[in-house]
């Protein structure tokens, strides 16, 4: 991996990947609600769709906590550029979390 | 000229900070070896670099005259919507008023928010990035200088086609944001809602050309040593916001081009009768109308984090934070469209994601400022560690700044949540917010900006009381304009209603409303006349007059000269912390990389993307004619779209394909050069002959572009087949698979000999070119084959959505055709070598894209079909 294509990785790594997890969330559940798929309640009564929208970030918020854990020394870039790289990776985490938890117990239909 | 300092010469390495006092390098002779007469560099790099007088003033290429031409056509433009403003305020001002018409003020307010965000906003601080940024990086021009100069060239008449249509009556009358089905050609019958279309895609041509320009110089046009992590942060700032423009921008220009389609050929896209939906046109438009107000505030802000602390005589604090916040800003920008759809009827889980993702974007902005306030309000440096900020003009509209967008930004976050946006929906409470975010947030730090940079760019020092008494007046004006509209919103009163009752009781808010526009622009007249008594009158500036530390100050003259620089340091520290008054006179010796002026070469250093090492030496274009016939035939496309003349249409088109392909010349390119002393012991290649020349990169920039149009087209259809009404429809338009099997093959065919035409010898390799050739025209010929198979695209949204698809993979395979056919010609020219390259790399890359964007517009049919079908209640 180039030095510049490093820096964009690190840079926006976690942000893409909140971006990824933001379209997902958004378009799967418009089509599940439109095709009426996993709105059968499964197993413990919970609804497949809403399974699938929550593993969504889940998987997101894991990658991006594991992006963190790999910048954690600076991955080879240049200080000021690591320290952003950091701040940049944990905002997006906690932005996963604050965004999408609402996946976890509103309606998902109406 | 700026005098050398007396004593012992500096040089230019001992000027930065943490410099190395390690001992020089050998040098191999360069041509400007041993000359050390400034004058005589300047007068050899001026006969260059500069912009010819009467008529070849339209030949300008050079960013300075194109920067400013963009900046006062800008002014020009939003002066003519202050006017259109004006009048609103006339018609409000009372009840019931006759002063307008209903019609004509539909088309007043909707020309108004047009120019005021198409034709002011935008082209203004595009405009200012490219005055500016070569400067600030260490460059003697933009990366494709008559790219800069097409783009101003259809912002003029792109902007001059809307404005000459307003005056002669057709003006756009459906809003600023054009919503659908009112935009419609049954409900906007005449060719209003055309002139907007055409003339705002025609205008961010402009924006896109100033994207991809902008990224392109930041990644690789910047002085030796500048390293991404040393950039002055106004770079970041403008690299983050020519990205989001890459994004954003182009859903828009597909929206409007699928409404045109509609309107002039019948396609139902936006028409629920035929399986369109209207709300297709308010997701496209606000995928792109609300990146776009951060588009607009990012510029300004970075104008911000660079005279701040200028002003407060700190650095910047918290600059890690700050470009962290700015990112955060840009990708959260894109999940909050929806904001502006919240009474649309969508499902509570997703008003919830966006209405999280609304309030969240306040945290970035906040961010940055507490940095600034911290950066105001920490102590100075020693000597004078209690000094206090200056309060200069630029200063007061800082402050200016603070008030107005803090109170705009939190009324931001009262519409971000969903009950609250129900209550105050289409209301005046959300036409004071946006312009207390818009004009705090864009308006007010372009002020505090102009204000900075005039001795830059007019050599003339600005000290005058009448540009207080204009800020008073703006900043009092504002606020009694817009304050009074969130108590008449949340009164109840709607917005782009042309008259009110008398019994509903905003009278007087409105009147005092309207007074106190005039009163905002008496001070907008007053900054104006003050500023051309400035420009006529104002003594002459002296050098890097704020103490500034960023490198636009250390040009030879202010105004600086065409060519920027005479010599570029090799930046070794932060470059924000530069001293522009010492390192000014050492450059003008030509002291540094390329200090001389060679074979009438326009040359520039280029440097690797993450650690700013020199690597090529990139040769800019002459002055030339050509953008501007360009433009012209550009304009006369469009001009043919909106009389309906097609056939004229498809022969402008032609011709701004033949004049693109004039573009790619120059004696350089002619003969391969081999490594050229570039000063300072460098030995660089000439940017024909490196391996990733900034045509390359502007390829790959604009492939962002091309990817986001083709996922928002692919969305676009999508959403149709699962929430518009009548689908599936009642004969799915099946495509044949002959054509589609033939066009993946020849994809296919057409990656696999553009890799060979780069391989081994090139110049054996124009039977692989031609194969390239022939293959796209095989795809485009299979496109069209799909296409004609399909039934009346009239009929319904999913084989207008399908003929649509594959007209997006029609046209980059006739791309494909032109590149193919100009690696060819330039190979039979004698301008490809096995170190001259780049035509034949270009189309590599394209093939290279085009294979998997081709292979999934083929799979799309079936993935829409498919979907559909599930759909089905």
């Amino acid at each position: 991996m180039s030095a510049g294509t490093r820096i964009l990785v690190a840079i926006a790594g976690g942000f893409t990947l909140w971006a990824l997890v933001f379209t997902a969330v958004y378009a799967g559940h418009a089509t599940g609600c439109e095709t009426g798929w996993g709105l059968t309640p499964g197993p413990w009564g919970i609804l497949p769709l809403r399974i699938v929208l929550v593993l969504l970030p889940v998987t997101g918020l894991a990658l991006t906590l594991a992006g963190l854990w790999l910048l954690r020394r600076g991955a080879g870039l240049a200080p000021r550029l690591a320290t952003t790289a950091r701040l940049l990776t944990a905002a997006a985490a906690v932005a996963t979390v604050y965004n999408f938890a609402f996946t976890a117990i509103l309606p998902l239909c109406t | 000229m700026t005098k050398p300092p007396s004593g012992p010469p500096e040089t230019v390495q001992s000027l930065m900070p943490d410099a190395d006092p390690g001992p020089a390098p050998a040098q191999p002779a360069a041509p400007g070896d041993g000359v050390t007469d400034p004058l005589a560099l300047d007068a050899g790099l001026r006969r260059i670099w500069a912009t010819g007088p009467g008529w070849q003033r339209f030949a300008a290429v050079n960013h300075s005259v194109v920067g400013v031409r963009f900046m006062v056509t800008a002014l020009v433009f939003f002066t003519i919507g202050g006017i259109l403003a004006m009048l609103i305020r006339v018609q409000l001002a009372t009840p019931d008023s006759g002063f307008l018409e209903p019609g004509l003020y539909a088309q007043v307010f909707t020309m108004h928010g047009t120019v005021m965000m198409f034709l002011f906003a935008i082209p203004l601080f595009e405009g200012l990035a490219m005055y500016l940024l070569p400067k600030m990086l260490g460059a003697r021009d933009m990366a494709f200088p008559r790219l800069s100069a097409y783009g101003y060239w259809c912002y003029l008449f792109g902007g001059t086609l809307l404005i000459v249509a307003m005056l002669a009556g057709a003006a756009p009358d459906g809003g600023w944001f054009m919503y659908t089905p009112l935009s419609s050609q049954p409900f906007s019958p005449g060719i209003g809602a055309d002139v907007w279309l055409l003339g705002v895609t025609f205008v961010e041509i402009s924006a896109i050309s100033a994207a991809v320009e902008i990224t392109v110089t930041i990644l690789i046009l910047r002085a030796p040593g500048m390293s991404m992590d040393r950039m002055p942060v106004f770079a970041w700032y403008m690299l983050t916001v020519a990205a989001m423009m890459l994004v954003g921008f182009p859903p828009l220009i597909l929206g409007s081009i699928l409404l045109e389609a509609e309107r002039a050929f019948g396609l139902p896209f936006f028409d629920p009768l035929r399986g369109g939906d209207p709300l297709l046109w308010q997701h496209l438009f606000w995928l792109f109308g609300h990146p776009e107000v951060y588009i607009i505030f990012l510029p300004a802000a970075g104008a911000l984090s660079t005279l701040i602390p200028v002003f407060a005589g700190r650095p910047l604090a918290g600059y890690r934070a700050v470009v962290a916040a700015l990112v955060a800003m840009a990708f959260l920008s894109f999940g909050l469209w929806v904001h502006h759809m919240y009474t649309t009827g969508l499902p509570h889980l997703s008003l919830a994601l966006f209405s999280a993702a609304s309030t969240l974007v306040a945290v970035p902005t906040a961010v940055q400022i507490f940095a600034w306030i911290a950066t105001l309000a920490q102590r100075r440096p020693k000597p004078e560690p209690k000094a206090r900020p200056r309060t200069s003009v630029s200063m007061l509209h800082v402050f200016g700044f603070f008030f107005i967008f803090v109170m705009g930004g939190l009324t931001g976050v009262m519409l971000a949540i969903v009950p609250f946006d129900w209550q105050a929906h289409d209301t005046h409470f959300v036409v004071a917010h946006l312009h207390y975010v818009l004009i705090g947030g864009f308006l007010f730090p372009m002020l505090a900006a102009g204000y900075h940079w005039l001795p830059l760019i007019s050599g003339r020092a600005h000290d005058g009381p009448a540009a207080r008494l204009g800020f008073w007046l703006v900043f009092l004006g504002f606020n009694g304009t817009f304050f009074l509209m969130h108590i008449t919103g949340l009164m109840g009163m709607p917005r782009r209603v042309h008259a009110y009752a008398p019994e509903s009781g905003w009278h007087w808010l409105n009147l005092i409303s309207s007074i106190s526009s005039f009163v905002m622009a008496i001070g907008f007249a007053v900054i104006v006349i003050d500023l051309l008594m400035t420009l006529r009158f104002g003594r002459k500036a002296e050098p890097d007059p704020w103490q500034a530390a960023t490198l636009e100050w250390a040009v030879p003259t202010l105004p600086p000269p065409p060519y920027n620089f005479a010599a570029f340091p090799r930046i070794t520290g932060r470059a924000d912390k530069l001293e522009p008054r010492k390192i000014a006179p050492v450059l003008a010796r030509g002291e540094g990389y390329l200090g001389f002026a060679r074979h009438g070469w326009m040359e520039t250093t280029g440097v690797s993307v993450a650690r700013g090492e020199p690597e090529q030496i990139v040769i800019l274009p002459q002055q030339t004619y050509l953008p501007l016939w360009s433009g012209i035939a550009t304009g006369a496309v469009f001009l043919s779209l909106l009389f309906k003349v097609y056939p004229l249409a498809i022969v402008a088109a032609l011709v701004v394909v033949a004049l693109f392909l004039r573009w790619p010349v120059g004696d350089h390119a002619a003969a391969d050069r081999g490594d050229l002393p570039a000063g300072e012991g460098a030995l660089l290649p000439l940017s024909s002959e490196a391996p990733v020349p900034p045509a390359i990169w502007a390829l790959r920039v604009l492939a962002v572009a091309g990817g986001a149009l083709l996922a928002s087209l692919l969305f676009g259809g999508l959403f149709l087949a699962i929430a518009a009404p009548g689908w599936p429809p009642p004969v799915w338009p099946d495509l044949p698979v002959v054509p589609g099997v033939l066009a993946a093959l020849a994809l296919a065919a057409g990656w696999i000999t553009s890799r060979g035409a780069a391989r081994g010898d090139v110049l054996r390799g124009a039977p692989m070119l031609g194969a390239a050739l022939a293959s796209n025209l095989a795809v485009l010929g299979a496109a069209g084959w799909m296409i004609a198979a399909l039934p009346p695209l009239q009929d319904h949204a999913a084989q207008a959505v399908l003929a649509a698809a594959m007209i997006w993979l029609g046209l980059h395979a006739a791309i494909g055709a032109v590149l193919a056919f100009n690696a060819l010609r330039r190979l039979r020219s004698g301008h490809v070598s096995a170190r001259r390259r780049i035509d034949i790399d270009l189309l590599r890359l394209w093939q290279a894209g085009l294979l998997p964007a081709g292979l999934v517009v083929l799979g799309f049919p079936a993935a829409l079909k498919a979907l559909a079908l599930a759909a089905l209640p």
